[in-house]
């Protein structure tokens, strides 16, 4: 328990906590002139996206989903605009793309609370939306500085607390309904009862136990892996044991599923907004399909995007480092290669998680609502291990002061 | 009435936020923890003053 007697560690986590109890205290502030009149699913992907918090119809409703979508676009454009890629090398650039990223939160903001209150989304939520158009603004400006009041806790969390905000945000939105979803599966008891299929209920709930501790087990284990490339030293010129290039198999977490969720909440956007057919119902064979493919191709970019083999190159001739029995101008080449077998590797190991749902259906109740487990336990799992990880570097960080002392 | 002071506030709500430059984590790790200005605490503490505000608004109007 080193970690709970350092202070710096104490304090993030305090910090965290209550960027967090923020958070959840803001989702109860109702939106004014708007009324609903059913219980939205929350099975929704937007809903798991936004951190648990669409469902509420507050003015914090549109959640973190906004700023995935912008942080999706301002990643992608610093691959295609150069003066953007030197600016994401700097301190000065990065800031600026900061403030892009905001600007860009808020554009989607006004999409999202545009297609909510001008389509018929809001219909599908159950909510009542008034006719004014000055009341439709306010409600648009509300909702959109919601979202940017997501996006700038997220951020605080990322400078002060522990994790990525975002990632935090989304985390705790999910464990926050496990409580509700429990609640709720306690509720559909009676209604077993009455219709002599108590059995039925009680399987459902040890597969679900099960499925649940498989599921976790099976994330931590996955999320763990990784591959280690031994590095030598030209100055020394002998291996160094403890000296290795590690690659994890899921290199990057879960954000492609993250972004691929993204990006069919936009498109079905889309489709409300100007009548687009994009299949993007997953449970359908041609959204599954269109979904995988999407898991597949953000899981190669972003991990293109974190492991540049050609910075890799330059950086390990820099430090007079090389990974073993291979030279120098090959590590581009080498790394590029590993990276593209780990990235097929893993990309259906996240469109196994993504596509439970299809599956679960076949052996747990529909009502009991938990046809997004399997996305929502790996994302909760991958942040869960990056709060940890984080927590014992600050505490190794901070012990090591004590050297110097 | 009420409604175009929700618009302004909101409006002013969203500026509070852009004023503030976001750190980058490297930066943040370095010196964000170490140094911190008087002025930027105010900005902050600006921040969740008008959401504040904006919540009033927004009970009134309910």
């Amino acid at each position: 328990m080193k970690w709970l007697k350092t202070k710096e560690v104490r304090k993030r986590l305090i910090y965290t906590l209550f960027i967090l109890l923020l958070f959840q205290l803001g989702t109860f502030i109702p939106l004014p002139y708007i009324q609903h009149y059913k219980q939205t699913d929350t099975n929704l992907l937007l809903n798991l996206l936004s951190g648990g918090t669409l469902y509420r119809f507050g003015i914090l409703m549109l959640g973190i989903s906004p700023y995935i979508t912008s942080s999706i676009i301002v990643g992608l454009l610093q691959k295609a605009i150069p003066s953007w890629k030197r600016k994401s090398e700097t301190t000065d650039g990065k800031t600026y793309l900061g403030q892009v990223q905001r600007v860009f939160t808020l554009f989607f903001a006004l999409i999202q609370s545009y297609g909510i209150l001008y389509s018929n989304i809001g219909k599908l939520l159950g909510l009542i939306i008034p006719s004014s158009t000055t009341q439709k603004i306010a409600l648009m400006v509300l909702m959109s500085v919601g979202a940017l009041f997501t996006s700038y806790l997220g951020e605080r969390i990322t400078e002060n607390g522990v994790g990525n905000g975002a990632s935090v945000l989304i985390g705790f939105g999910i464990l926050s309904q496990i409580p509700l979803q429990i609640y709720n599966i306690i509720q559909l008891k009676p209604l077993y009862e009455s219709t002599n299929t108590l059995n039925e209920y009680h399987n459902g709930i040890v597969i679900l136990i099960g499925l649940f501790l498989g599921l976790f087990l099976f994330s931590w284990i996955v999320n763990k892996i990784e591959f280690k490339y031994p590095l030598q030293s030209l100055i020394n010129d002998y291996k160094v044991k403890a000296h290795y290039f590690p690659i994890k198999l899921l290199a990057s977490s879960v954000m492609p599923i993250i972004f691929a969720t993204a990006t069919l909440t936009l498109c079905n956007v889309l489709n409300n907004w100007y009548g687009f057919t994009i299949p993007v119902d997953y449970k359908t064979k041609v959204g599954l399909i269109l979904y995988v493919s999407l898991i597949f191709i953000f899981s190669f970019i972003y991990n293109y995007t974190q492991v540049d083999g050609e910075e890799l190159q330059e950086q390990f001739l820099q430090s007079g480092v090389y990974l073993l029995n291979l030279p120098q101008y090959k590590i581009k080449k080498f790394i590029n290669r590993k990276l593209f077998i780990i990235t097929l590797m893993s990309s259906p190991i996240l469109v196994i998680f993504a596509s439970l749902s299809i599956i679960i259906e076949k052996f747990i109740p529909e009502q009991f609502g938990l046809q997004l487990i399997g996305i929502s336990l790996l994302i909760l799992v991958g942040v869960l291990q990056e709060i940890i990880f984080q927590v014992k570097g600050l505490t190794d960080k901070n012990n090591y002061k004590e050297i110097f002392k | 009435m009420m409604i175009y002071v929700l618009i302004i506030l909101g409006l002013w709500f969203a500026l509070s936020i852009f004023i503030q430059k976001p750190k980058n984590e490297s930066l943040g790790n370095a010196i964000g923890n170490t140094y911190k200005s008087k002025f930027e605490r105010l900005l902050v503490l600006h921040t969740y003053f008008v959401f504040i505000l904006l919540c009033i608004a927004i009970y009134l109007v309910k």
